[in-house]
């Protein structure tokens, strides 16, 4: 029998907002039934991403921000910050519900959406196991963090992982759990995190990260990925939702 | 009043409450849980306002919001709101 094919983009813009309201507008058009199953690949330029039931205000250093050009951005999933460069790598998978994939129980559904990256790391030689709730660690330290959703007909589920990010940027624009402790944040985000580029001990590109991942996750899921493009309507309803979510200011900082 | 409360596992509450008259007036509640529906929250926070601030009746509130929104929270219980939100009514906000 042939494999189930899938969509795959790679698909990234230099504004996270943009980015953000894109990783709406796919899963939306998945579960209407107007494009395939989707994963797609993409990077932030120099951004915080918080979950949807955080505070910007209690999470986010906004003068290290404002000094580093780091934009906050929320997105629509819950879940924790993170700190996103052009050495963090996005992946997000957007399944229409009722798939022989998805579990009835959510716990199950992140760990079996996240046995792609896993698979994927595991390709990279690197032993890389799933944490619940939504982690993925090499040896006790964290390299992606994932959040999910169903809605809108759709099964959403996406992660970071870091490739080379730079984690000392990541302490200073992220608050310390416990204020005035700023040296202990750096050096436990040190002993907590870590990257591909560490764990492999060479300098890694990003294609070679986002092959495996695609290999890895063609292997979990019993699928194939094929080659595709955004379609018109994801594009109008992207830019819809930049306009009137995204990049507005009672989105990204009004909770 | 504001208190931040670690859920067993790991998951952060952080709640912001203004109380008058041993009621709840306004209340914020923040973190990095998942909870769904993600659209229903502001009803779940909206369920609590007026609501006497005692354990028994948070608890009830809670649950009732849970039961009527058709809420499933994953990281965080229902028991661990009503803990976080008693716990910045005591005045603990390092407990």
């Amino acid at each position: 029998m042939p494999k189930e094919a899938w969509r795959i983009l790679d698909l990234e813009y230099p504004d996270p907002y943009m980015n953000l309201a894109v990783e709406e507008a796919i899963p939306r058009k998945v579960g209407e039934g107007k494009v395939p199953n989707t994963i797609r690949f993409w990077r932030n330029l120099n951004a915080v991403v918080i979950g949807c039931f955080q505070s910007a205000k209690l999470e986010v250093n906004f003068e290290a921000c404002r000094s580093l050009g780091t934009t906050i951005s929320r997105r629509f999933t819950g879940g924790g910050a993170v700190y996103q460069d052009q050495g963090n790598l996005n992946y997000a998978i957007s399944i229409r519900k009722g798939h022989r994939l998805i579990p009835e129980d959510l716990l199950e559904t992140f760990k079996i959406l996240s046995s792609g990256a896993v698979e994927g790391l595991r390709m990279l030689g690197l032993n890389a196991k799933f944490k619940p709730l939504s982690d993925i660690q090499i040896n006790g330290r964290k390299i992606s963090g994932a959040a999910g959703s169903i809605r809108w007909g759709t099964v959403f589920h996406h992660g970071s992982i870091l490739i080379n990010s730079d984690l000392s940027i990541l302490s200073k624009v992220l608050s310390a759990p416990d204020r005035g402790l700023k040296d202990k944040h750096v050096r436990s985000v040190r002993k907590t995190v870590t990257t591909i580029r560490d764990e492999v001990g060479r300098d890694i590109s990003v294609d070679e990260v986002k092959e495996k991942l695609r290999m890895g996750i063609e292997k979990a899921f019993k699928i194939k990925l094929v080659d595709g493009t955004i379609t018109r309507e994801e594009k109008l309803l992207g830019e819809e939702l930049f306009q009137s979510k995204y990049s507005t200011e009672i989105w990204n900082l009004g909770r | 009043m504001k208190g931040d409360y670690k859920v067993p596992g790991g998951k952060l509450i952080r709640v912001t409450i203004e109380e008058e008259d041993n009621r709840i007036q306004r209340i914020s509640i923040t973190g990095d849980f998942f909870f769904y529906p993600e659209e229903a929250f502001p009803q779940f926070e909206q369920a609590l306002i007026g609501v006497k601030a005692d354990e028994e009746a948070i608890r009830e509130a809670v649950n009732l919001a849970y039961e009527k929104l058709g809420v499933v929270s994953v990281g965080v219980e229902s028991k661990d709101f009503v803990a976080a939100v008693m716990q910045t009514l005591r005045g603990r906000p390092d407990a």
